[in-house]
């Protein structure tokens, strides 16, 4: 049974085929949500909020894209809404070194599939440095490996703004894990 | 193609982005219980809204009715109406209307059965 079919099934009344897309995206959406809710409570909650809300709106479902996006778009929305406190910029980066930096700098611990638990806390340090939005990006682009295009929509910005946000945010991530940036 | 979870390899990132407390094995169940109450919810305060739209068409009617008609025109109404017009009311005149009751019960017992059995579902 294709996504579509199961859609149809549960516009005409059979609710239980919602559980398949719960059991599908589930963890995807709680991990895109906890990159942005600072409670793993509150993360839990929003992720469920996604889903009812999804539910609910399925009418509204076009089919002009796949419906894991239209979901990590709800969900997204609804994470920064609960987003208690905007993360302030925390990191002083030296001009020189940002203007030495080349706009597709390499960022290979992020595809590196044998990093120790070191390594892997080091980023995940340099994530929390970031701002939730850019750890959305990060996230969707390089770990569900999503194109621009659909980024664009899950985030509700324009292609062109998220190239550019990726160029700008692969260099404050290569700053940050390769180079010591003081907290303000 | 946008790999699937099962097939995803475990990069740092995923794992540097992976929750630190997973979501229950439960929440599945949980969220179509969820789904499944304000499913009903919503029924209810439909049906709610239903009853009052009906019974504020139901008194706009009959306001249209006396406005229309006047109160010229009730001393025909009474005579065409007898019972509006004779405030007696005996056993004999009752006697008609009393299988009404028995029925109306069975109306609201079904449709409250029927309600629980599709909650129940």
């Amino acid at each position: 049974m294709t996504e579509t079919e199961r859609i149809h099934a549960i516009l005409a009344g059979h609710t239980e085929e919602f559980a398949w897309f719960l059991d599908r995206y589930a963890d995807a959406t709680h991990r895109l949500v906890a990159g942005i809710v600072d409670c793993a409570e509150d993360a839990e909650e929003v992720t469920q909020d996604a889903f009812i809300r999804a539910y609910e709106k399925l009418s509204t479902f076009r089919g002009d894209c796949r419906f894991s996006t239209w979901l990590y778009r709800i969900a997204y929305r609804l994470a920064l809404r609960r987003a208690r406190t905007p993360r302030t910029e925390q990191t002083v980066v030296d001009e020189r070194l940002w203007e030495s930096l080349s706009d597709d700098v390499a960022l290979p611990l992020l595809d590196e599939s044998e990093a120790t638990d070191d390594q892997v806390e080091r980023l995940r340090q340099a994530l929390d440095r970031l701002r939730p939005d850019e750890r959305t990006l990060l996230m969707l682009t390089y770990d569900e490996e999503r194109p621009a295009a659909e980024v664009a929509t899950i985030m509700g910005l324009s292609e062109g703004n998220i190239r550019t946000r990726l160029c700008r945010l692969r260099k404050k991530l290569f700053i940050l894990l390769n180079h010591d940036s003081d907290p303000l | 193609m946008t790999p699937t979870p099962s097939d995803r390899r475990l990069t740092a990132l995923h794992r540097a982005t992976t929750p630190r407390r997973a979501l229950p094995s439960h929440f599945t169940h949980r969220t179509l219980q969820r789904i499944e109450a304000r499913r009903q919810a919503t029924e209810r305060r439909n049906q709610r809204l239903l009853a009052v739209a009906a019974a504020l068409a139901v008194a706009g009617a009959f306001a249209f009715l006396g406005w229309m008609f006047g109160p010229v025109n009730i001393p025909p109404l009474t005579v065409s109406v007898p019972t509006l017009s004779v405030p007696h009311i005996d056993a004999d005149s009752l006697k008609p209307w009393l299988p009404l009751f028995p029925v109306f019960i069975l109306l609201f017992a079904f449709d409250w059965w029927l309600s629980r059995r599709r909650r129940s579902h």
